[in-house]
């Protein structure tokens, strides 16, 4: 096609949109691929950026309630919460500078959320409005720390029995076990070169897909793949995903859902997508990213093809298979909401 | 008219950019000839590329299978098309033909953290590769990196190539100056032969590697040169980090 067709094509769908103003904050681009492909709106927030700034926004997590939680290191206002359709209905937070992780766990009928900090080197308990349960420090009694620098959470997952798995992503890569009082169990991964090993474990969550077999699923980010462990940290599997900076997984129904920092043939070039593995945890859809393709048992390498995100940093996917995507370093931007077409 | 249509912020926020094809290659540096690959894995798309150097556009030839590389120099461009979408940025890379034979080589000693590959970083014939984390790249923090070459015979020597990386982001830059030296025969002295200076502090957003060409126009006989390569030793004002030290980061020399 001419370049001029092509100018014309695109005017000539505008004007179409234009008669319908409803749709004018959604674009007709449609991302993903096979059964989870989805519209996207980039204009969901409608927070007022005076009042309720962003810096990262580093991840969500969807209430009982229904209402979307945001966590961002900006301590105007570390948690703001919307409802589904991006109205802004309360904001808490302001000692959080390092903001990074947000696990909720429903805790015998009632939410509480997980909060890590980096810049606190802490992991705090709190309840859903804001009030501090508990907070753990560096974990000394591994054995493993010298001093709080060294320990630098980015995530937590809770068992339904309510033992805490901390994952030290941007310090030692360590997976730390506790009680759900929040003593020391045990502890496991680590850098190395065995299969074992991590590698900017940077998410960690419970998958129970497999009711039978319970086991935890952790990003190994810059190694590009998830490792699987069982409870008490024996290592199970590699989920090897070829070029993509995988952040926390999310897991919804069947399917396991994540933000991919970036492409790692693009690494410092805003180059992320998101993608989404079946329950067999095979590619099943890259959103604004390469089609998914296998050779043998592993994937084809993935990357981003469509700039449709900048550094997508979570997923959060709600009671309607809506997927709501948290950006880091991305200009200040508020999340991102994508639709199920 | 259908200009503005295109430049309104509504359209810019309705229509996406394409990302930059992927450019698969073993290294940018080869002996007689080499293949190169490109990727881009979304249907109703097309790769346009060209070899002359000039910006791809529609009507530029179809990636379909990949491109064979001969020329003693060649820059592949590439852009992605699709309807619904804005072309993508150009991706590119230059690659270079075997020059002359280099028999011995001595570098200042690289920074711990990026040794390379060790001694035969420099002449192994491997690099171009966009991402720092790559063996290939050797890097220093020095305010003079010398290297000394000795070619396998006695002859004229035209041009020297000193490749490296720019990744501003990452803190590596480009040198500032590059000096050759040449022995003066009878002596234990060295002339300089030619040198080229260079704005490499302005800020530039894409990272790439980039062949700096040193023509001696004297084309001197010799079997022996120095490259004296001055970095940017500190990260620019309008850097993030700035006053802190830059990076050089080097993969490859080749004399023609």
């Amino acid at each position: 096609m001419k370049r001029r067709d092509f100018l014309l094509n695109s005017s000539l769908g505008l004007a179409g949109a234009m008669l319908v103003p409803d749709i004018l904050s959604k674009t007709d681009t449609i991302l993903g691929h096979n059964n989870k492909r989805y519209s996207i709106n980039s204009r969901w927030s409608q927070a007022d950026v005076s009042q309720y700034p962003v810096n990262d926004c580093h991840e969500m997590v969807q209430d009982q309630k229904g209402r979307i939680l945001l966590l961002t290191n900006e301590t105007r206002n570390n948690v703001i919460i919307y409802d589904k359709n991006g109205k802004l209905l309360d904001a808490w937070g302001t000692e959080y500078p390092g903001a990074h992780g947000l696990t909720l766990f429903n805790e015998n009928g009632t939410d509480v959320l997980f909060i890590c900090d980096n810049t606190r080197h802490q992991v705090i308990k709190a309840t859903i409005d804001g009030r501090v349960l508990m907070t753990l420090d560096y974990p000394k009694e591994s054995g493993m720390y010298s001093k709080p620098e060294e320990y630098i959470p980015t995530e937590t997952a809770i068992t339904p029995n309510g033992d805490i798995y901390v994952s030290d992503g941007y310090g030692k890569d360590l997976i730390l076990h506790y009680d759900p009082q929040g003593r020391y169990i045990r502890h496991f991964g680590g850098r190395g070169d065995g299969a074992e090993n991590l590698l900017n474990a940077h998410g960690i969550c419970v998958d129970l897909r497999d009711k039978t077999r319970p086991c935890l699923m952790v990003s190994s980010r810059q190694e590009n793949a998830f490792k699987r462990y069982d409870l008490a940290g024996n290592y199970l599997q590699t989920i090897a995903l070829p070029g993509a900076w995988v952040c926390r997984p999310v897991i919804k129904g069947d399917y396991l859902y994540a933000a991919v920092l970036q492409s790692e043939s693009r690494q410092g070039h805003q180059s992320g997508f998101v993608t989404i593995l079946d329950q067999q945890n095979r590619v099943v859809s890259n959103l604004a990213g390469s089609t998914p393709s296998y050779s043998g048992a592993l994937p084809d390498e993935m990357y981003q093809t469509i700039k449709a995100f900048q550094y997508p940093h979570d997923v959060c996917v709600d009671d309607e298979e809506n997927l709501y995507v948290a950006q880091w370093n991305s200009g200040k931007t508020y999340p991102i909401k994508l639709e199920p077409v | 008219m259908l200009i503005v249509f295109w430049m309104s912020p509504l359209a810019a926020q309705d229509t996406f950019q394409l990302a930059p094809p992927y450019m698969r290659y073993g290294s940018v540096f080869f002996k007689k000839q080499t293949q190169v690959r490109i990727e881009f894995a979304h249907p109703g798309t097309q790769i346009h590329y060209t070899t002359n150097g000039l910006e791809p556009t529609q009507k530029d030839p179809v990636y379909k299978r990949s491109i064979l590389i001969k020329n003693q120099r060649t820059t592949l461009k590439a852009k992605a098309f699709g309807e619904g979408f804005h072309p993508s940025e150009i991706v590119e890379a230059t690659f270079f033909k075997q020059g002359l034979t280099i028999e011995g080589i001595s570098t200042t000693l690289p920074h711990e953290r990026y040794p390379g590959t060790g001694k035969l970083t420099l002449t192994d014939g491997l690099g171009g590769i966009d991402l720092y984390s790559s063996k290939t790249w050797m890097g220093f923090q020095k305010d003079t990196v010398t290297i000394m070459l000795t070619t396998a015979k006695y002859q004229k020597i035209k041009q020297v190539m000193l490749h490296a990386f720019q990744n501003q982001g990452a803190w590596i830059f480009l040198p500032q100056k590059v000096e050759v030296y040449v022995p003066i025969k009878g002596t234990n002295e060295w002339a300089l032969l030619v040198q080229k200076s260079m704005n490499t502090a302005e800020k530039v957003d894409k990272s790439r590697s980039y062949g700096l060409l040193l023509d001696l126009e004297d084309q001197p006989k010799t079997s022996q040169l120095i490259l004296k390569i001055y970095p940017i030793t500190q990260l620019p004002e309008w850097h993030p980090g700035k006053g802190n030290p830059a990076w050089l980061f080097i993969d490859e020399v080749k004399v023609y």
